[in-house]
């Protein structure tokens, strides 16, 4: 985990996943075959049109749906197997998750919201509180600790999904399209967040259709119906984050 | 886990309404069911303190004078028993010995009347055996070889009061006069209606009076058990060591205590049924509301199995927070039934709360809260487990079905119903899987509440006077000698009063039935011309003589059914009767046949009546009579009145917990009726926001929403109805059958109970329905907009 090895494996590697969705009683492929290695410190972009896979390739990502074929790796190790508790644990620690929706728990408090993950990835209450509150600061939104989600607007409600998704400091960060509603300040806000977290450390991948916000990215996966078309680096990376390997590009079309 | 913990607080906090609802569910069943317990427990108990305080064994065998059964002596068999496994002691052998009761003479006057003829067995007071519990006089003199002691049903049976002579005729036949020192009880012993005689404790010296042949006694002891409950099987090995020949009768502590506790025994066992149903519905209420609060957050749910909840934690986290609730619920209500049980009298009519009462006590009292605990948390944790299902991705936008279905609105454009009216309608008709649950779950308080409500008619028409299930009566019986002039001038007194419909002479003789031990009483009341108005339920009304109307008791004593000739002998003499009719028989577990005055012509009958029953009109209180009557005909003295035996005294208690039920029924109906109006709420917001969008007003869409709510409270209350009289009816009248006083007692409640439950029902519904309604924002936020 500290790279100490000369060629650490990547963070997440992803070998000819394929995935389905069961509508009615017809199967809709959404993931064809996507090979996809993401380095620590990588800022990922995965773009494509609406229906192409994003959003399930990321959900594969993260644990939250099982692939049917093909292997997933995190530092190395074989993750695809895993059974949902395990995966639930990987999550509580190493996994920060934004969706494009329903982000929050409804009948909570954005502090309780926050501070619920934190406590779940084993802080205590009080580094929890804290935390929670040096998070909102952060954001701008110090003021709406107690207010609902219902009370919250389409941008205050994204920051406080990142909040949550940051709190427990988290390896990997996965945002499925989390500007997609936003005006033009909020998406400016939000993706300003994202690149301070990328500065710190954080690797990130970020589903977007947005051209704006995939260019934050130092690197940018395009998919097109399942499969990826195009992987390609933005600008070179900061020496500081590159990795020994350095980036290899995996194309790959196979299904 | 501190997350668990963290959000079950945080859900609390967030869903105050509800928690405060399911605690006080929760809660109100467990109090209502440990008040039931304690009621029916108190039918049993001041029987259960006399037993323990009397020292009263276990199994009492009585054994037939070892002349006629040619067995050993008497001392082995106590010695053969004291080895039996699992009796603890023996007490020591008394001597009994059997007379006939000929008469009986109020201080010393003769009696008027008096032809009654009853065995009598008279039991010798031996030092160490068990003395029955003195209720008035004096108990045995051993200066006084005339004296009795008299047990209290027999007592009962023939009038008799302390300083009483009674003749009883000895082993020759010849009159032996006996004095009554006392009047017992004795809580081992079957109230002589069951047990077919009476009985009586005499000095040792009083047997060999009547009985000088020591080898005609009989020979009753008692057994202590180790464990009272092997009383059965230990009677079945006492038969078989001392020979079926030897053993006259064998009770044991069950048999009196089913003989004694059949008073309160109806209504409590109603209660506890009503309780039950009760535990059930608050189960199935936290099982709806769990469930509903459940798929209302199906996103929240998968977004907290995404940020790293395990499936196992998700359900505990439903589980837990459900069972805190009930827990506490639990506690508050066993706290609350103390507190209760300490207000309300005992039943029983005792000084004692009803508290003390609590049969078992804590261990009854934990089980009963084990139990409300396991059910609920049983009803919780199967939504639970759907919860635990859930996929870990939140649901995105747009995979909802299409809001409207286009027949039912264009049916109501056809006929011109209003479209409110049409699109609630649609709802109920087009998610008709959901709804039926809703209509379920509240069906089952509807069930419960129709429990309530028959036991509270029911106790009504049997304890009101004028209620209709027995016909309001006194019975009188004169306490000095007939004048020359006879009764006439008594009966004509007695039927001047204008609380009075009529006067029945009357007479009741001890019958036995072929191959039976156990007797019954033949009743004769009125005459075929005036024939006293019985409350038949079944058959017909005497007409005629050697025609008799039997209690359900007396029917199963007999074996026989309406319509039937059966055979009884009474004092010697063998009599047909006709039974033309089943009547409401209180008094003696049910074990009489009613017949006319003027059959009793035989030889031997008595020829004037013992008594004359008072049929009150209707309004009058058989109590008031009883205080009044006498002094108002100017017969102070002169008469005595008695009270009929009623199948519930004491209705007291009862009412109280019927209404506390009710109370508690009607929470746990609220708390369906919100779960309800909740899940119909989430399920078409979105239609309220596109309707509101197209124009509805938001009274207009209230009301689509409250056409929904009221529909599924109508049918609830239709069904639960529907189901619950027929239901209750059987559970009635299958106790008054148990009782002896047979089927027929059951009362429903009025329609217009059931109109006025309905209307609260179908109103309450409505308005939870709509209110949520009136308090969406327009739909002028985004698609993740005023929260999910
Ligand atoms: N839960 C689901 N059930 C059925 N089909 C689904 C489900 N989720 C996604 N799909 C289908 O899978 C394909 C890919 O969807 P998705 O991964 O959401 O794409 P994107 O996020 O790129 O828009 C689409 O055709 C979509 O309709
Ligand atoms: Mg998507």
């Amino acid at each position: 985990m500290t790279g100490s090895e000369p060629t650490p494996p990547p963070l997440l590697a992803a070998d000819d996943l394929v995935r389905s969705h069961l509508s009615g009683s017809t199967l809709i492929p959404a993931v064809r075959g996507v090979s996809l290695r993401i380095d620590r410190g990588e800022f990922v972009a995965v773009t494509g049109p609406s229906g192409a896979g994003k959003t399930t390739l990321l959900h594969l990502l993260g644990g939250l749906l099982r692939p049917d074929e093909g292997e997933l790796r995190l530092d190395g190790r074989r993750v695809d197997r895993l059974r949902e508790a395990a995966w639930a644990r990987l999550r509580r620690r190493r996994y920060g998750i934004v969706f494009q929706s329903g982000n929050l728990l409804s009948d909570f408090s954005v502090a309780d919201n926050i501070e619920l993950t934190a406590v779940l990835a084993g802080m205590s209450t009080r580094t929890a509180r804290e935390r929670r509150q040096e998070l909102l600061a952060d954001l701008g939104l110090a003021h709406k600790a107690t207010a609902g989600p219902g009370e919250l607007s389409g941008g205050e409600r994204q920051r406080v999904a990142l909040a949550r998704a940051l709190v427990n400091r988290p390896e990997l960060l996965l945002a499925d399209e989390p500007t997609g509603n936003l005006d033009s300040r909020s998406t400016r806000d939000v993706l300003a967040l994202l690149s301070r977290y990328h500065e710190q450390g954080t690797t990130i991948v970020l589903v977007t259709h947005d051209a704006r916000a995939a260019s934050t990215a130092d690197r940018v996966v395009s998919l097109f119906d399942g499969r990826i078309a195009d992987d390609a680096r933005v600008e070179e990376p900061p020496a500081a984050w590159r990795s020994a390997t350095g980036i290899r590009d995996v194309i790959d079309f196979g299904g | 886990m501190r997350a668990l913990l963290r959000w079950i607080r945080a859900d609390l906090r967030s869903h105050r309404l509800h928690a405060l609802l399911i605690v006080l569910a929760t809660g109100g069943t467990a109090a209502a069911l440990l008040l039931a317990g304690s009621l029916l427990g108190a039918a049993a108990d001041p029987w259960q303190r006399e037993f323990r305080a009397a020292g009263s064994p276990d199994v009492r065998i009585d054994l037939r004078p070892s002349a006629a059964a040619a067995g050993g002596s008497d001392e082995p068999s106590a010695e053969l028993l004291a080895r039996e496994p699992g009796v603890v002691a023996v007490s020591p052998p008394q001597h009994t010995a059997e007379t006939t009761l000929v008469g009986r003479r109020p201080d010393g006057a003769p009696t008027a009347g008096g032809t009654d003829r009853t065995t009598l067995v008279l039991r010798a007071d031996t030092p160490g055996a068990a003395r029955p519990l003195l209720r008035s006089g004096a108990w045995l003199d051993p200066a006084d070889v005339h004296g009795i002691v008299l047990e209290q049903s027999a007592a009962d049976a023939v009038w008799a009061h302390p300083g009483d002579r009674l003749t009883v005729l000895d082993s020759h036949g010849a009159p032996v006069e006996l004095r009554v020192l006392g009047i017992a009880d004795s809580p081992d012993q079957l109230p002589s209606q069951a047990a077919g005689y009476d009985l009586g404790w005499t000095l040792p010296a009083t047997l060999d009076l009547v009985q000088p042949d020591p080898a005609a006694r009989g020979l009753t002891l008692g057994l202590h058990l180790a464990h009272p409950s092997d009383a059965a099987y230990t009677a079945q090995r006492v038969v078989s060591v001392l020979g079926p020949e030897r053993v006259s009768r064998i009770t044991t502590w069950l048999d009196a205590r089913a003989a004694r506790q059949q008073d309160n025994r109806l209504a409590g066992l109603l209660l506890g049924l009503s309780g039950l149903a009760a535990l059930l519905a608050a189960a199935l209420a936290v099982a709806g509301t769990a469930g509903a609060r459940i798929k209302a957050r199906t996103g929240d749910i998968a977004l907290l199995k995404a940020i790293g909840f395990t499936a196992a934690q998700v359900a505990w986290m439903f589980i837990t927070e459900q069972l805190l609730l009930a827990v506490t619920g639990v506690l508050l209500g066993a706290g609350g039934a103390a507190i209760a049980a300490r207000a309300v009298p005992a039943p029983g009519g005792g000084t004692d709360a009803l508290h003390q009462l609590v049969p078992g006590g804590t261990a009854a009292t934990g089980a009963v809260m084990a139990a409300a605990l396991v059910a609920i948390g049983a009803a919780a944790a199967l939504p639970a487990l759907r919860a635990a299902r859930v996929a870990p991705v939140p649901p995105t936008d747009g995979t909802r079905p299409p809001a409207m279905a286009a027949r039912p609105v264009r049916l109501g454009l056809v006929r011109r119903l209003p479209p409110t009216l049409v699109l609630g309608l649609g709802g109920v008709l087009r998610r008709r899987s959901g709804l039926a649950g809703s209509a379920v779950r509240l069906t089952v308080p509807v069930v419960a509440a129709t429990l309530a409500l028959s036991t509270w008619s029911t106790l009504d028409a049997v304890t009101r006077p004028d209620g209709g299930v027995t016909v309001p009566s006194v019975t009188a019986r004169r306490t000095t000698p007939a004048p020359s002039g006879g009764d006439a001038q008594l009966t004509g007194a007695l039927a001047a009063d204008p609380a009075v419909r009529g006067v029945y002479p009357g007479s009741e003789i001890q019958a036995l039935a072929p191959g039976q031990s156990a007797t019954l009483t033949l009743r004769a009341v009125g005459t075929t011309d005036a024939p006293y108005p019985f409350s038949v339920v079944e058959g017909r009304a005497i007409r005629a003589t050697d025609e008799a109307v039997a209690g359900q008791g007396a029917l199963d004593l007999l074996g026989a059914r309406v319509g039937q000739w059966v055979r009884i002998t009474t004092g010697g003499t063998p009599r047909i009767l006709h039974i033309v009719g089943r009547d409401l028989e209180p008094e003696h577990g049910g074990r009489v046949l009613s017949t006319g005055f003027d059959t009793l012509d035989r030889p031997g009958d008595p020829t004037g009546p013992d008594f004359w029953q008072l049929a009150l009109c209707p309004g009058h209180d058989p109590a008031e009579v009883q205080r009044d009557l006498p002094t108002r005909a100017g017969l102070t003295g002169q008469v005595e009145l008695r009270l009929p035996t009623g199948p519930v005294t004491r209705p007291g208690a009862l009412r109280a917990s019927v209404v506390g039920l009710l109370l508690l029924l009607a929470l746990i109906g609220l708390v369906d009726l919100l779960t309800m109006a909740a899940a119909g709420f989430h399920e078409r917001r979105r239609d309220i926001g596109l309707l509101r969008a197209i124009g509805l007003t938001p009274g207009q869409s209230a009301v689509v929403l409250a056409v929904r709510g009221t529909a599924i409270a109508l049918a609830a209350v239709a069904v639960g109805s529907a189901v619950g009289i027929p239901l209750v009816r059987r559970l009635i009248d299958r106790q008054g059958h148990l009782g002896g006083i047979g089927a027929g007692i059951a009362r429903a409640p009025s329609a217009w109970t059931f109109l006025a439950m309905a209307a609260t029902c179908a109103t309450v519904a409505a308005v939870l329905c709509a209110l949520p309604v009136l308090r969406v924002p327009p739909p002028t936020r985004g698609p993740d907009g005023a929260g999910r």
